[in-house]
């Protein structure tokens, strides 16, 4: 048995947790990403999504996590994203011709609004959210027994990871998008409506942000201060793969997750500059990112 | 207004802008005294982001990292070097621009948002280190038990009055300071990079080193805002250098308008007011407050409270 075989069994587990982790940072971080991509627009009020979700998932999930209370508290976060996606479009609108720095501090007030409301409403103790009922026990893998809900996890995150690549790369509508990251003017000049395409990828990223703040409730709770370290994590993970691409997000989520995940496994001393670091790595070979083709521009 | 006329109320500015500035002391009492001098202290830091922002044109939501560093680099050697606060304020304008220097050239290569991105992360790593190295930093709880600086061996800045004028004088010159460098040769590059960068890169500017001299020079600015600080407060911790603190900061130069250094204190008196003198009853709705203030500055004042006194005040590299 080989050195790396032996050290592969010994943090298997922590590289699954890793896996999990990640695919929940890539739910995340997509939004972010492509919006930022097709708009240059930074969304700073993203992590405040998330953890409208998080609250959205401690307050209507029932104590033993019934399916249905987990069915209405998706779907209510699914709702919520999409509302706040749309009308994150609308306020920024007016501010297209001043530029996008404009618009990245209005998000930037709009966060610090918003996570002041939350602390406001939710208090300051930080809550738990049960997992799904008969999700919330472990399986036996590898001979360890495993929480099934990270499972679920990742699962739910290969499923987006799957949709987002066969509408980005198979569809029409993925291919304005992609064209849209790279230069909008053309695809406008083209005399394609890019409106309603950016409308619906502000709605879908935001609903994915709120939905991601539901689903990682079980791990991560709903707490204040979840906000500002989510939104964090989710600008390295974009920062990595690349502006405006879902395969950049998906590399950086992985990447992250595996990171911070088994660097506090081996090395918790330094686990929280780690992300940082290969981030800033990253940066000084790839400027704009791991798959990014476009310029980053002002 | 003819050109002789102008001069002798110019020659009157500086000899009047130190008596107001004086004067707090006197008139006011020492709780209003102590709330101006973090209002000053914390607007040194927003002047250091008009350099950055404002005249260079690299926006930053990170600045609050190198105003912890000169804070943490002041507290931690008040105990163990010296309690003299001008030399701490030199070593903590030292820090403050090595590792802005450190950091800095990563972003020299990049513009706009993806910028603000990049000095977000740098200035949460920073407060990053301070929460983690527990034993030398006091790790979340901050840093107690800083010792009451001295401006020289037996003068101690306790008297509110004394802490104030001390921090005002700083101010003041470092002010001084920051309008001589924008008025200067290098100011004035400074204005071409952020207006028309290829164009003063053609012209022979190497205007990379420019951002990141600039770059280093706001971190070290910064850095001595830090210093003040923790010389009127004696306390600093790992939620004065994070993300909100930068927000703050920056939302204090959009209100006050991002190339004015009177802005900057402006921005600042209503950040420390809003988040000071709220009654208890409203006191989590601080930041509710500074972010409903910061969607409608953003909305209706395109050039901040500076963009009402004068519309016509653009300053443009000629």
């Amino acid at each position: 048995m080989s050195a790396a075989t032996q050290w592969f069994d010994a943090n298997l587990i922590t590289v699954i947790n890793g896996l999990a982790y990640g695919l929940l940072l890539y739910t995340l971080a997509i939004g972010l990403s492509l919006v930022f991509g097709m708009l240059n627009l930074l969304n700073l009020a993203h992590g405040t999504f998330f953890l409208a979700g998080a609250y959205a998932a401690a307050v209507l999930v029932a104590p033993g996590g019934a399916w249905l209370s987990w069915v209405l508290a998706l779907s209510v976060a699914l709702a919520l994203g999409a509302v706040a996606g749309v009308g994150l479009t609308a306020v920024t609108r007016p501010l297209a011709r001043r530029g996008h720095m404009a618009e990245a501090l209005l998000t930037l007030g709009i966060s610090m609004a918003g996570s002041s409301l939350l602390l406001w409403v939710f208090g300051a103790d930080v809550r738990s959210v049960p997992a799904p009922a008969g999700l919330d026990g472990g399986v036996t893998l590898f001979g360890d027994p495993y929480p099934v809900y990270r499972l679920v996890l990742i699962g739910f995150g290969l499923v987006i990871a799957v949709l987002a690549e066969v509408i980005l790369e198979r569809t029409m509508t993925g291919a304005v998008v992609r064209a849209i990251v790279a230069d909008a003017d053309i695809v406008r000049t083209l005399g394609i409506d890019t409106r309603k395409i950016l409308y619906g990828v502000l709605a879908a990223g935001s609903a994915l942000a709120v939905v991601a703040g539901v689903l990682g409730g079980p791990l991560l709770g709903a707490g204040p201060g979840l906000d500002g370290h989510v939104l964090l994590i989710a600008l390295v993970v974009v920062v990595i793969g690349g502006m405006g691409s879902a395969r950049g997000a998906l590399i950086g989520g992985l990447l992250i997750g595996q990171v911070q995940t088994l660097g506090t496994a081996l090395a918790p001393e330094v686990a929280p500059f780690l992300i940082f670091g290969a981030m800033a790595l990253i940066l000084v070979v790839r400027p704009h990112g791991l798959l990014n083709r476009a310029e980053a521009t002002a | 207004m003819t050109f002789l006329q102008r001069t002798p109320a110019r020659a009157l500015a500086p000899p009047l802008l130190v008596l107001v500035a004086a004067a707090p002391p006197f008139l006011l009492g020492p709780y209003a005294v102590s709330t101006f001098t973090q209002i000053l202290a914390f607007s040194l830091m927003v002047m250091s982001i008009v350099l950055l922002m404002g005249i260079a044109g690299m926006p930053t939501i990170g600045q609050a990292g190198f105003f912890g560093v000169g804070g943490y680099a002041t507290g931690l050697l008040a105990d163990r070097l010296t309690t003299s606060a001008p030399t701490l304020l030199v070593i903590a304008a030292v820090a403050g621009g090595l590792v802005a220097a450190a950091t800095g050239w990563l972003l020299v290569r990049v513009k706009g948002t993806y910028l603000l991105m990049l000095t977000l992360a740098i200035g949460e790593l920073l407060a990053l280190v301070a929460i983690a190295r527990v034993t030398l930093t006091g790790g979340s709880d901050g840093l107690a038990n800083i010792p009451v600086l001295t401006l020289w061996p037996g003068a101690e800045l306790r008297h509110v009055a004394v802490v104030y004028w001390y921090i005002a004088g700083v101010v003041l010159l470092m002010a001084a300071l920051i309008a001589l460098i924008i008025r200067s040769p290098f100011g004035r590059a400074l204005l071409g990079v952020r207006d028309n960068e290829p164009r003063m890169r053609a012209l022979g500017y190497s205007t990379g080193l420019y951002k990141y001299a600039a770059f280093t020079a706001s971190g070290a600015i910064a850095g001595i805002a830090g210093s003040l600080w923790v010389t009127q407060t004696l306390f600093i911790s790992p939620s004065d250098m994070s993300f909100h603190t930068s927000a703050l900061a920056l939302l204090a130069l959009i209100v006050g308008g991002s190339q004015s250094l009177w802005g900057a204190v402006a921005g600042s008196a209503l950040i420390i007011v809003v988040q000071n003198m709220l009654p208890i009853s409203m006191q989590g709705l601080g930041p509710f407050v500074l972010g409903v203030v910061l969607v409608v500055v953003v909305y209706a004042l395109p050039d901040g409270f500076a963009g009402i006194r004068n519309p016509l005040r653009r300053r443009h590299a000629t």
